[in-house]
């Protein structure tokens, strides 16, 4: 066993303590997540491990912890371990190439060679006299990832690198992490609030608890290599057995985070219905609704649109996709992916929906307007206000003035309204148009 | 019209109206003379006012040096022993209640006439700044760089040449601004109280022999000083702040 931490306790006070009794094993070059809800201490735990706590007088700790046979402090001292923050945290009078080879510089070694293929490796090498200034957030997390491991770490302690960072940069940095990781072979501890980048990335995943204690731990099991899942992300998180670890993963989560004690059993047995439908996939959504608003009240929204978004990937039931999709779109921090995700189902299974007897087919343009078009303005309110585009076609449509609606569509199709988030708003106008065409279409027909 | 034309405008109007006022005026010629008399003064005694001029630059910058010097001593004594910091501090603070202007006849006991009082009176008067900017600058860095340096072993010394001295440079930059500018009005408080030579002996001369053509010069030639000092400063940080410049 590379890494072996026992019953870890810790606290910043001798009233305050953060980690209770946590214990986790880790295998050279394995990658092993630590996820939580904020405040439970796996930042804590990361910073034990690396040998910066304890550090004031007041800070304590009890429990063993052996890095490759030795303690934390011996082992930073050894050199082989490397850190990556929060934030990038580089130095702001150094340009992107002294930022790199700075661990380097503190021990004494120059070595250009491994300064430029790293530059190389995170596609940074137009950019390697520039200051961090002028860099993006994106980039700046590029320049810590390769300096993290400029080194050649044996074991690397990440902390949340990437959560501030959006959907696409993610994605790369986990192809450019994983390449590191098989270049250099390096044991990875990560820590992060995001279940789904934990499964992506690590082999095993251990859930902490708000009171400091290990929830639930598992060895991901998947056909797919960690190098196969960062690059196919979109299909990775629609595999079985990605949802297998999801829902009860953030079961965990939601049902810890969960304020009221009365309110826990409550938001586990509904929980458990869901998971009993996205399994079972019987047609009885209807008696869900209750459900889905008394677990919002119990617990925090974010956690319960993950879990609707992956119950809604993997549930077999369109009818109950369709009740999870209404849930999801009212979720004011959709991400673009997800809503395009929903779009296209919804255009995709419109047919096998009317022969299923769901009464969603029936849908008209103007409920489209409002899930499809409001769900973008939700998404992203301050780069595309777009509720006026909404009210637009909504009072056309009302007043009948198909040909308005139309010719306003044409606009978006042709690029000419701004605004708009290019070209999925074209996408959704092709489609509405198309529906209100074919429906002029049938009316001349019956008349 | 862009600022640096309005305040050329503003210079000649105000220069006008001191000629005016100055020529017509015996009062205002008495209190401020006029520009063309001042010119005069200073094309027939050129070589003594320079002479003054360099003795007050070279009490300046001196102390300027002593005081930066000294201060960066003191926080490397920091780094290393951080206890210090906690007892130097409060008495830097407690110092500065203490106009420190009154030092300057100390300074005179203590070390005659000469420049070497003068010098003493600038680099304390413009030490305070300069201390204090680099434990501001030192106390802002970022809790997480220090966690980098930490982790890599990175060794006290190494820390400080290559993170605290160029981390806290733009708070260093702007203790050393305030301070050229307070290096200089030591000098010259030092000098009013008894000096062989410098501006502010003749600052302090030109009240008593009521020369105002000599008070001009002199204060014309503090300001120039004080003003060189500061734009030394200013290009040198422009060559090394250029991180942070535009922040």
């Amino acid at each position: 066993m590379f890494l072996k931490g026992e019953k870890i306790d810790f606290g910043y006070t001798a009233e305050k303590q953060v980690l209770n009794g946590v214990s986790l094993s880790l295998d050279k070059s394995e990658t092993l997540s630590v996820v939580g809800a904020s405040g439970c201490g796996k930042s804590t735990l990361l910073r034990i491990i690396s040998g910066i706590l304890p550090s004031a007088k007041d800070t304590w700790l009890n429990g063993q912890i052996n890095i490759n046979g030795q303690t934390p402090d011996e082992y930073r001292k050894s050199g082989k371990l490397a850190f990556m923050f929060q934030e990038a945290t580089l130095m702001p009078n150094l340009t992107v190439k002294e930022n790199i080879a700075f661990p380097l510089k503190i021990k004494g070694i120059k070595d250009n060679e491994r300064v430029t293929n790293l530059l190389y490796t995170v596609g940074l090498e137009d950019h390697s006299n520039k200051l961090p200034k002028e860099l993006s957030g994106g980039m700046k997390t590029r320049v810590a990832l390769a300096r993290s491991f400029v080194t050649g770490p044996e074991l690397l302690l990440l902390d949340e690198p990437f959560s501030a960072l959006d959907i696409a940069w993610k994605s790369k940095l986990y192809i450019e992490l994983e390449k590191l990781r098989e270049q250099y072979h390096s044991t990875i501890i990560f820590v992060t609030h995001d279940v789904q980048e934990a499964l992506i990335l690590s082999n095993k995943i251990i859930v902490l608890g708000k009171n400091g204690t290990k929830l639930y731990e598992d060895i991901i099991e998947s056909d797919l290599s960690i190098q196969e899942r960062v690059n196919d992300i979109s299909d990775y998180i629609k595999t079985p057995t990605y949802q297998n670890y999801f829902i009860p993963i953030q079961k965990w989560i939601m049902v810890d985070g969960t304020r009221a004690v009365t309110g826990r059993e409550e938001v586990d047995r509904i929980l458990n219905k869901i998971s009993s439908v996205v399994e079972n996939g019987n047609n009885v959504w209807s008696t869900y609704q209750s459900d889905i608003n008394s677990i919002k009240e119990y617990t925090n929204v974010d956690s319960v649109n993950h879990l609707l978004v992956s119950a809604f990937r993997s549930s077999k039931s369109l009818d109950f996709k369709e009740y999870l999709m209404y849930h999801i779109l009212n979720y004011k921090d959709l991400d673009a992916d997800i809503s395009r995700e929903i779009f296209n189902f919804y255009y995709t299974n419109i047919e096998t929906a009317s022969a299923d007897g769901c009464k969603w087919y029936q849908t008209t343009p103007e409920h489209l307007f409002r899930t499809v078009i409001k769900t973008r303005i939700n998404g992203d309110r301050t780069k595309y206000p777009k509720e006026k585009l909404w009210i637009y076609l909504c009072d056309l449509y009302h007043s009948n003035e198909t040909t308005k609606v139309l010719n306003y569509l044409n606009d978006v199709v042709e690029g000419k309204i701004e605004q708009l988030d290019y070209p999925f708003a074209k996408e959704v106008a092709q489609k509405v148009k198309g529906k209100i065409e074919n429906e002029k279409l049938d009316a001349i027909h019956i008349a | 019209m862009k600022n640096w034309m309005l305040y050329i405008l503003l210079s000649v109007l105000l220069l006008a109206l001191w000629q005016y006022f100055g020529s017509h005026n015996q009062t205002v010629r008495l209190l401020i003379s006029s520009p063309t008399l001042v010119v005069e003064y200073f094309a027939e005694n050129t070589s003594e006012l320079l002479v003054a001029t360099k003795t007050t630059l070279v009490e300046a910058v001196s102390g300027l040096l002593i005081a930066t010097a000294f201060s960066f001593v003191v926080m490397i004594l920091c780094f290393y022993q951080p206890k210090v910091m906690d007892f130097v501090l409060p008495i830097m603070v407690t110092s500065q209640v203490i106009p420190i202007i009154v030092l300057a006849p100390f300074f005179i006991i203590l070390l005659g006439m000469g420049i070497a009082s003068k010098i003493a009176m600038a680099a304390v008067i413009s030490f305070f700044p300069i201390f204090v900017s680099f434990a501001q600058g030192y106390k802002a860095i970022n809790k997480n760089i220090h966690e980098f340096f930490y982790i890599y072993n990175a060794p006290l010394g190494f820390r400080i040449r290559k993170v605290y001295f160029p981390l806290a440079m733009p708070s260093i930059m702007s203790g050393l601004k305030v301070s050229a500018t307070l290096a200089t009005i030591g000098a010259i408080v030092a000098e009013f109280t008894g000096a062989e030579i410098g501006l502010g002996k003749n600052l302090f001369l030109s009240a008593i022999r009521l020369e105002p053509e000599l008070m001009m010069t002199s204060l014309i030639l503090s300001a120039l000083s004080g003003g060189l000092l500061f734009s030394v400063i200013w290009v040198l940080e422009k060559n090394f702040g250029k991180w942070y410049a535009g922040d």
